[in-house]
């Protein structure tokens, strides 16, 4: 196994062209920079044509570096609806900070927890303001040798070792017992 | 052939208002040709797969929904313009339509609530700003599912339709030449099927009655009137359903829903196209007889016609000044007093001569280059006369075939020319 990294993510989602929740370091950054208050709605760019699929890309955050964005445009949960009486749809998607990191829609459903609530509050109360901050998670060591076996993990191997001692306690009493 | 010239149409539309569908509707339709509609739009090969794209999704009755809201973006879509007739096939422009979220058009006052410095640091508003000012004509699109609502007496949209169109035509105002001609502009209410024949206060809706509400607004009326003596560039009210009695309004839902079963029928989707093609065509026939009469063209005929009449004037010279030369040259040598030998006068006529020689050979290559280049000129000249002028008789029965279409339209819409008076 290569061990690559730990990359961290960072959810965001963006409805009717309104910023909804944002990483937290670019929610800090738009304060001063009005730039970096419209990068992600400017950047993450759909293609209509592509119905529910996912969009990757890499986005410059001045002062940062390169980032992975990977995003869907879905319906919103819920079955609201627009003025049109079209399904309301959530742009959503993940930041990631090591560009060319995969990241599938598993990986996107996996960090959806940060958006649900002010998605709903979107939904009753509308917006205003500044979007919610999104706070960076590990996405976990990912392994880019795919023909290697892994091996066990510890825990498993130490709980291994236990059981054997265990097992040679039990035989060494029942000999004794038994002499 | 010309090159085309690229024609950027600016579609005002809020979102919702249809944009995105009519552009993927308007493709259908005008992607082949037909009977009645002679000119077809062509566009790279995944812009014609994403449009179908849109189409087919628009018409499948087994998606439920009609296609979710544009993002943002302010990305032009490029379609080049195909006809062909008896004179052959022709490119007489390529045509820039604009697709982008709505909410673009205010976003200060709008839902979107941002700020001066969001509206200046915002990549894709500038984008769109920067084709909008320098759009050459104008379609409004009006909602007519909104309408409906209006109609219907929606409080919060008692003065919508005037601020909307109030909004659109300041930009067009800016657009008036030095001449005071304003670009054209046409009036386009979307999801006609929506509104078409529907009964609201026990009248039913024509396009009458939407013409009859457009000039009672304020602006616009006023706008209309100072288009009044642009007789050959009216303003029309065009009504349009892409997917015709495909979908309909479920009065228990409030929706527009899809009926599956009920056939797909666009009604008047090439008609806006249609309505500008005149005025852009008249346009284009105006620019090739300047391109004809280019003044560098002319500049470079009259310098070479020049140049071989002054090569030809200084090879006669050298032929006339052959023998007074020799003289002159035999006598200031015998001043100096060498050459004086037979065989010494003989070597320097001999000299003389030779170099006579070649310089007029030199003013004869260089008058037939002129010469030459001059025939190339004017030959090329010829050529694009002959070509321009095939390509004139074919835009102007292109012309003529599109004001026989509008026509047709007019008859079938009486009233829709907003700019003949305010309909009875």
């Amino acid at each position: 196994m290569t061990a690559v990294s730990s990359p961290a993510v960072w959810p965001f989602a963006i409805v009717q062209s309104k910023l909804i929740v944002s990483p937290d370091f670019l929610v800090e950054s738009a304060r001063s920079d009005p730039r970096i208050r419209r990068l992600l709605i400017n950047e993450a760019r759909i293609d209509q044509s592509r119905g529910r699929a996912l969009h990757h890309r890499v986005m410059t955050v001045p002062g940062r570096g390169s980032f992975e964005l990977a995003y869907r445009y879905v319906p919103m949960p819920g079955g609201a609806r627009d003025d049109a009486t079209r399904p309301l749809h959530v742009l959503e998607g993940l930041l990631c900070n090591q560009p060319g990191t995969p990241i599938d829609d598993e990986v996107i459903d996996r960090y959806r927890h940060q958006l649900d609530a002010r998605l709903e509050r979107y939904l009753v109360e509308g917006w205003s303001g500044p979007p919610a901050p999104s706070h960076s998670e590990p996405m976990g060591e990912f392994d880019d040798s795919p023909d290697e076996t892994s091996p066990p993990p510890a825990g498993v191997l130490v709980m291994l070792a236990a059981i054997g001692a265990a097992a040679v306690i039990v035989l060494i009493i029942r000999r004794l017992l038994s002499w | 052939m010309v090159e085309p010239t690229t024609i950027r149409v600016m579609v005002f539309g809020e979102a919702g208002a249809g944009k995105t569908v009519y552009l993927a509707g308007m493709f259908r339709q005008l992607s082949v040709a037909r009977p009645d509609s002679i000119i077809t739009l062509h566009t790279r090969e995944v812009d014609r797969l994403k449009l179908n794209r849109i189409y087919t999704d628009v018409v499948n009755p087994r998606l439920h929904d009609f296609p979710a809201t544009t993002t943002w973006v302010a990305d032009p879509w490029h379609f080049t313009c195909q006809f062909t007739n008896q004179h052959g096939t022709f490119y007489p422009m390529a045509v820039e339509y604009l697709d982008y979220d709505g909410r673009m058009l205010d976003p200060i006052h709008g839902e979107l609530e941002m700020s001066d410095d969001d509206v200046d640091a915002d990549p894709g508003l500038q984008q769109l700003y920067a084709y909008r000012d320098r759009a050459d004509a104008y379609l409004i699109l009006i909602d007519g599912l909104k309408l409906l609502r209006m109609l219907c007496g929606a409080p919060e949209l008692e003065h919508w339709l005037e601020n909307y169109l109030g909004q659109q035509l300041q930009v067009i105002e800016r657009r008036q030449d030095h001449t005071g001609r304003r670009p054209p502009l046409h009036l386009v209410i979307t999801k006609w099927d929506l509104l078409d024949g529907r009964v609201i206060d026990g009248e039913p809706v024509t396009l009458d009655t939407i013409a009859q509400l457009l000039t009672r607004q304020g602006i616009f009326a006023d706008h209309l009137e100072r288009r009044f003596h642009d007789k050959d560039r009216p303003v029309r009210l065009i009504p349009v359903s892409v997917t015709g009695p495909f979908a309909a309004f479920d009065e228990q839902t409030g929706r527009v829903v899809k009926v599956p079963g009920q056939p797909v029928i666009p009604c008047n989707v090439d008609i806006p196209f249609a309505a500008l093609l005149p005025d852009i065509l008249r346009w284009r026939l105006d620019q090739m007889v300047t391109d004809l009469r280019s003044p560098a063209d002319e500049r470079t005929v009259e310098r070479l016609r020049r140049s071989a009449l002054l090569l030809r004037s200084a090879r006669g010279l050298t032929d006339s000044v052959r023998s007074p030369l020799g003289g002159w040259i035999t006598r200031k040598l015998l001043a100096r007093g060498v050459g004086t030998s037979a065989s010494a006068r003989t070597a320097t006529a001999e000299i003389t001569k030779g170099l006579l020689d070649q310089l007029g050979v030199y003013f004869d290559n260089r008058e037939r280059l002129a010469r030459e280049r001059l025939a190339t000129v004017e030959e090329e000249h010829r050529r694009r006369l002959q070509a321009i002028t095939t390509e004139r008789e074919a835009f102007a029965l292109m012309v003529e075939s599109y004001i026989a279409h509008l026509d047709d339209f007019e008859d079938r819409h009486p009233g829709s020319v907003l700019t003949a008076g305010v309909p009875a």
